[in-house]
């Protein structure tokens, strides 16, 4: 039973991973650059589905809102913050990224204070028995969601005209361009999605939690950054599997390895491990 | 069809083709020769707009499209083979045509799609495969078809029989006739002067980014000192 309890709550926090590495990798495919910033609308997300959940009482809206909403600013953060900067060093995006991240949570301290909001009325909140073991409502929604939003992308990437554009500009920016191809508006929409894939992220942990705070896309930040290693930079496919192998590892690992190593630094352990088997990741392209 | 006046490209502050100036008729295939470094590359990627004109104009259709963004040239009916086919490569042939048809309304895609499949019946084979795991000679039908999904007028082809082997070269340039009999233009950018020769009714000989000569195919093969310094064909 225990085994089969890890497992889930393994899954549930890979799903959650996944989310937020998603957006970070598809960015990275498109743009190479490390999008240190993404967790940062992680926790912006959060903030808008409380928000906007304790003004109209409905989670989904909150949801939604959020989703929209930040995905929009990822739209208005690739225009002002990488867009002028495209044809520098990697390293210049990176150091924007890094100073962008910083700024956004500063900025969520100033205006929502240091301690961070909860909701005014948890939803969500009832157990359910699932297999033998209970899970929060929260914690199912959260698992759907990740699948419904994963499943989606699939299917757009694979089966919609755009987002066949969106996979050739991916591999070839100038040949995409030489059959029409916009790829500012691929951009544009690449990180729209990612984006509103952090945010939905970020609404779910804070349902989860009953917490936001200005802090709560640090940890996240880096352990996106080590779970989009292991997938093989800009492998959305390898990213998934990544957050999935993290998620079981740091459940099963807090259990059996908790006296000797920190549950966070367990997604490190293990992209040391690998990288000195496999320097490219798990899922390297090529 | 195409013509370019005094067109001048480069990168940056170089320049690496100078004042040049060619007519291609419709219908007609036109090759672009000369060494490695002579320009040619730049001077079709500057018609596909890629590359920065310097100055001069590109015509196409008597419009002037030398500042047409390189998006919108393919709705015009310029298509590009490049060199090394830069096919789709994590993406499947079928996917790889559509990205061809990507300019057109959705209705065109599988009528356009049977018809490359007819001139490249070994694509049928293998449609649901990934385009990186084809052969060479398949990638070249691959990026040829690609191209023709477009519905091109002028068919600009870089380097179309590198590294292929000669009877995949022959089936690529009997594809390059068949598409001749239907109208097609096409802007051949060839280092195997022999192949280039055999198919273009024109060429013209470019070398440090300007052209030498030009004229009919016929006449070049007649031109010993033409042969001797510039197209490197046995002259026996």
């Amino acid at each position: 039973m225990l085994f089969v309890n890890l497992c889930m709550q393994g899954l549930l926090q890979g799903g959650i991973y996944a989310l937020i590495a998603i957006g970070l990798t598809l960015v990275y495919g498109l743009l190479r650059i490390l999008h240190v910033a993404h967790a940062g609308l992680y926790t912006l997300g959060g903030y808008i589905a409380v928000i906007v959940t304790n003004t109209t009482g409905s989670f989904s809206l909150g949801l939604m809102t959020s989703m929209l909403a930040v995905g929009l600013v990822g739209m208005v953060i690739y225009r002002l913050i990488y867009q002028p900067i495209l044809d520098k060093p990697p390293f210049v995006a990176l150091i924007a990224s890094i100073g962008l991240f910083i700024a956004l949570e500063e900025i969520y301290r100033i205006i929502f204070g240091p301690y961070g909001i909860t909701f005014a009325a948890v939803p969500l909140q009832g157990a359910v028995n699932f297999a033998g073991t209970y899970l929060r409502e929260c914690e199912i929604a959260a698992v759907l969601l990740a699948t419904l939003l994963i499943a989606a992308l699939t299917l757009f990437t694979k089966h919609s005209r755009i987002g066949i554009a969106w996979r050739a500009t991916v591999t070839d920016p100038e040949m995409s361009q030489s059959f029409g191809v916009d790829v500012v508006k691929v951009r544009y929409l690449n990180f729209f999605i990612g984006s509103a894939m952090a945010a939905g992220a970020g609404s779910m942990v804070a349902l989860m939690n009953n917490l936001v705070e200005p802090t709560m896309g640090s940890v996240p930040s880096y352990k996106a950054l080590a779970i989009i290693v292991l997938g093989g930079l800009g492998n959305v496919r390898g990213t998934l599997i990544a957050a999935l192998v993290i998620g079981i590892a740091e459940t099963f690992g807090t259990i059996y390895l908790g006296d000797y190593l920190d549950r966070d630094s367990i997604a490190f352990a293990f992209l040391i491990l690998v990288l000195m088997v496999k320097p490219t990741g798990l899922f390297a392209k090529g | 069809m195409l013509h370019l006046d005094k067109m001048s490209c480069g990168y940056g502050n170089l320049t690496v083709v100078e004042d040049l100036s060619f007519n291609i008729a419709r219908g007609e295939i036109f090759a672009l020769i000369g060494a490695n470094g002579a320009g040619k590359s730049s001077t079709i990627m500057s018609i596909a707009g890629h590359v920065q004109v310097k100055s001069g104009k590109i015509l196409f259709k008597e419009r002037d499209i030398t500042s047409v963004p390189v998006t919108k040239r393919v709705s015009l009916g310029i298509a590009i083979v490049p060199e090394g086919r830069r096919l789709f490569t994590d993406m499947s042939v079928s996917e790889n045509l559509a990205m061809g048809c990507y300019s057109l309304p959705k209705s065109r895609l599988s009528r356009n799609r049977d018809k490359v499949l007819e001139l490249f019946p070994r694509l049928k084979e293998r449609i649901n495969q990934q385009a990186s795991s084809l052969s060479g000679g398949e990638q070249q039908m691959l990026s040829i078809g690609r191209a023709l999904m477009a519905e091109p007028e002028l068919l600009i082809i870089d380097e179309l029989s590198l590294g292929l082997m000669p009877k995949v070269i022959d089936l690529c340039y009997q594809a390059i006739t068949a598409l001749r009999e239907q109208g097609v233009t096409i802007l051949l950018v060839e280092q195997n002067t022999t192949r280039a020769l055999e198919v273009a009714e024109r060429i013209c000989v470019l070398e440090s980014g300007r052209d030498v000569w030009q004229g009919t195919a016929a006449k070049a093969c007649d031109d010993p000192e033409l042969i001797k310094a510039y197209l490197g064909l046995n002259q026996e």
